[in-house]
């Protein structure tokens, strides 16, 4: 299924790594990607039970299963309030060790840092998929979309087939760096990685 | 019968300072006078506890060793009334119904229990009398030294107490925040609802909160039950027979495991190089597993082994594990087989605060569009059959790849047209032009049934692509690829 795994080249995973008791950002509007990469990540990271949290009760299953996480695997809680989100999250990681989270668009910046501060005493791997930046100091890892290209549709014919999308990641997990990756998704055979076009460093060089 | 400060009696803690005992979480378990005092009560974090007095000596629990001191008083105990359980050190169930009669009624007999507890372990013993164990402990919480707190009729003395006492803090929450504050209000609730909410944790408060004992389902089993271990040569040092009791539990529980129910309560023997036979049953409020049995069984072991002056004279030569209140518990454990006990434990613990209606596993079924070609259940219950065929070729069928977020009923959308062309889309509060479009698929519905003609498009915008619906004029939103 993922021949080009066996080519050499990196995965998403490896690029991409959310150590344990780590919260992972994805940050972009509806519609840029991040919920197959976020889940892909996921997919590669473990063998154990995923757990979805989504209030909205949008998030397909169908998805996670492309990615490779076999049904019997997947647990989704769905249509939460706002308000239910953070104590179900705080009760799922006492024994789930990954958790991909749907954020409710206004959440207190301090249950979210309690949520991060409980991720990682319990060293659970967490995904938080947001369409605003999250307060400072609960992500190790965020990842921003930066641009959608889909490649299959003209005016009127053909359907959609590839997925190109770039994101930019930066955080502690990337080691002070920032990174821009480009990766393509036909929906068949999980996210490549096209080009891991190498960034400028944060911060200014002097001299 | 119990002792709040037990874990306070040992060599090492000071008599008059304020001194508290954690576990190994950081929770106060006990506390003594000077510490209560100045507020420091048990459940409170290690923390917390040093604000309230930042003079408190802190002590770490040490079960084993309570154990062993506890020893001497299940005893003295069982010199009065035979058949006492321990649940811990510290805390014992002693049957009295049919002491009472010998010993010339109940006061007279909580009397000399009283009396006893005191010349063996001195004072600070609190005696509950009630017609369950629940109650009963409960009950030995409102106690006095030296004045038992009897209990006539259980449910009414249950229906004051508050909610958190049944144990699992997030059943407990969100009986409070459903306005169910006591076990009184939480008993009159009906109990199918408390089911249907609840499942298998709810139903377990309800029975507490009626004052029904935890019920035990009577099966048909074979009799010969009991795991029993025979040492050659005989062990006689206590964290060896821990070892070697930690297989005859597993052995236990597995074999009970393959019946489908585990124990409630399990009599431990172990029988002496010199041919005496010593028994302890313990108790557990819910069924016991390797790693509580395990542990319970070292605690005991190590009291024979190490306390009392007597020892176990020539080493042990045989253990023996008799399980009794077997509940079927235990039967549920097939359904969740790779799952993990923590991660089982956990997702238990969400299904109390969501409801079993909003936690679910999905399988693949056989459709045209995304959400026909995923089948939802509730998790922890069998799975379902798919209802249509997934192998079939379903012509119509939306292409891959899917999209990643589904609305469970279709969205109404705005879209703009210019010549039979879709030109802008509405998301959010912004229009976004479209730069691409694929369609229309046109799709003819079950005329039969009234259901209409309609069309699909995928619509590619530059913030993503959308699966949208055109049914009798209209725009419906199907799909998100995100």
């Amino acid at each position: 299924m993922r021949e080009w795994a066996e080519q050499g080249a990196p995965t998403v995973g490896e690029i991409l790594r959310i150590p344990p008791g780590g919260v992972a950002a994805l940050v972009g509007p509806h519609g840029s990607g991040l919920t197959a990469l976020g889940i892909s990540l996921l997919a590669e990271s473990s063998s154990g039970t995923v757990v979805v949290v989504d209030g909205r009760g949008w998030f397909s299953p169908e998805t996670a299963w492309r990615a490779g996480i076999a049904p019997e695997r997947l647990v989704v809680v769905r249509r939460l309030g706002a308000e239910e989100v953070p104590r179900v999250v705080a009760a799922l990681v006492d024994g789930i060790g990954q958790v991909y989270v749907e954020l409710p668009t206004r959440l207190d910046p301090t249950a979210l840092r309690r949520l991060a501060a409980r991720i990682r005493a319990r060293r659970s791997r967490a995904l938080f998929r947001s369409t605003s930046a999250l307060p400072s100091g609960v992500a190790t890892l965020t990842i921003e979309a930066v641009d959608v290209v889909w490649e299959g549709v003209g005016r009127g014919y053909g359907r959609l087939r590839r997925r190109r999308t770039t994101v930019r990641a930066r955080g502690k997990a990337m080691g002070g760096t920032a990174r821009t990756l480009e990766l393509e998704d036909d929906g068949a055979n999980g996210l490549r990685v096209v080009s891991g076009v190498a960034a400028a460093a944060t911060g200014r060089a002097a001299g | 019968m119990w002792y709040p400060e037990w874990p306070l009696r040992r060599p090492d803690a000071p008599r008059d300072e304020p001194t508290q005992v954690i576990d190994d979480g950081g929770i106060v378990v006990a506390a003594n006078a000077p510490a209560r005092a100045s507020g420091i009560v048990p459940g409170m974090r290690r923390a917390e506890a040093e604000l309230r007095d930042p003079t408190v000596v802190t002590l770490v629990r040490d079960p084993g060793r309570e154990a062993i001191l506890f020893e001497p008083v299940v005893a003295a105990i069982e010199e009065l009334v035979p058949r006492v359980e321990v649940v811990g050190p510290g805390t014992a169930l002693v049957p009295i119904g049919g002491a009472v009669g010998y010993h010339g009624g109940e006061a007279r007999l909580l009397e000399r229990l009283d009396e006893e507890l005191e010349r063996v372990a001195g004072p600070g013993a609190l005696l509950g009398v009630a017609s369950g164990a629940f109650c009963a402990r409960r009950a030995a919480e409102r106690a006095e030294p030296g004045v038992p707190f009897v209990v006539e009729d259980d449910a009414a003395f249950l229906a004051s107490l508050d909610v958190g006492v049944i144990g699992v803090d997030a059943l407990a929450d969100t009986f409070r925040w459903l306005g169910v504050t006591t076990l009184g209000a939480l008993a009159a609730l009906p109990r199918d609802a408390i089911v249907a909410r609840f499942g298998r944790e709810g139903l377990e408060a309800h029975r507490l909160a009626s004052g029904a004992t935890p019920k035990v389902v009577p099966r048909p089993l074979p009799e010969d039950r009991a795991v029993v271990v025979r040492f050659d040569p005989p062990l006689d040092d206590a964290e060896r027979a821990a070892f070697a009791g930690r297989a005859a539990a597993s052995r236990l529980l597995d074999r009970l495991a393959a019946e489908g129910v585990a124990p409630h309560v399990v009599e431990i023997e172990i029988e002496a190089g010199d041919g005496s036979v010593r028994r302890r049953t313990w108790r557990s409020l819910d069924p016991f597993d390797v790693a509580v049995l395990t542990e319970r069984l070292r605690w005991q072991l190590r009291a024979w082994i190490e306390g009392g002056g007597r020892g176990v004279r020539g080493g042990i030569v045989a253990l023996g594990l008799r399980p009794d209140e077997l509940s079927d518990a235990g039967r549920q454990l097939d359904l969740f087989e790779g799952t993990r006990g923590d991660e089982r434990r956990a997702l238990g613990a969400v299904q109390t605060i969501v409801g079993p209606d909003r936690l679910l596993q999905a399988l693949p079924d056989g459709g045209r569009d995304p959400h026909e070609r995923v089948r939802w259940h509730r998790w922890g219950e069998p799975p379902p059959r798919p209802r249509r065929d997934l192998d079939a070729p379903w012509p119509g069928r939306i292409p891959d790849p899917p999209p990643a977020l589904v609305p469970s009923t279709a969205v109404p959308l705005e879209v703009e047209w210019d010549a039979g062309i879709p030109t802008r889309v509405r998301l959010g509060s912004r229009w976004e032009p479209v730069h691409a479009w694929a369609g229309p698929w046109r799709r003819v519905g079950r005329w039969w049934d009234g259901e209409p003609t309609s069309d699909r498009y995928q619509l590619v915008t530059s913030v993503g692509a959308l699966l949208c619906k055109v049914e009798e004029g209209r725009w419906f939103l199907l799909g998100l690829y995100d």
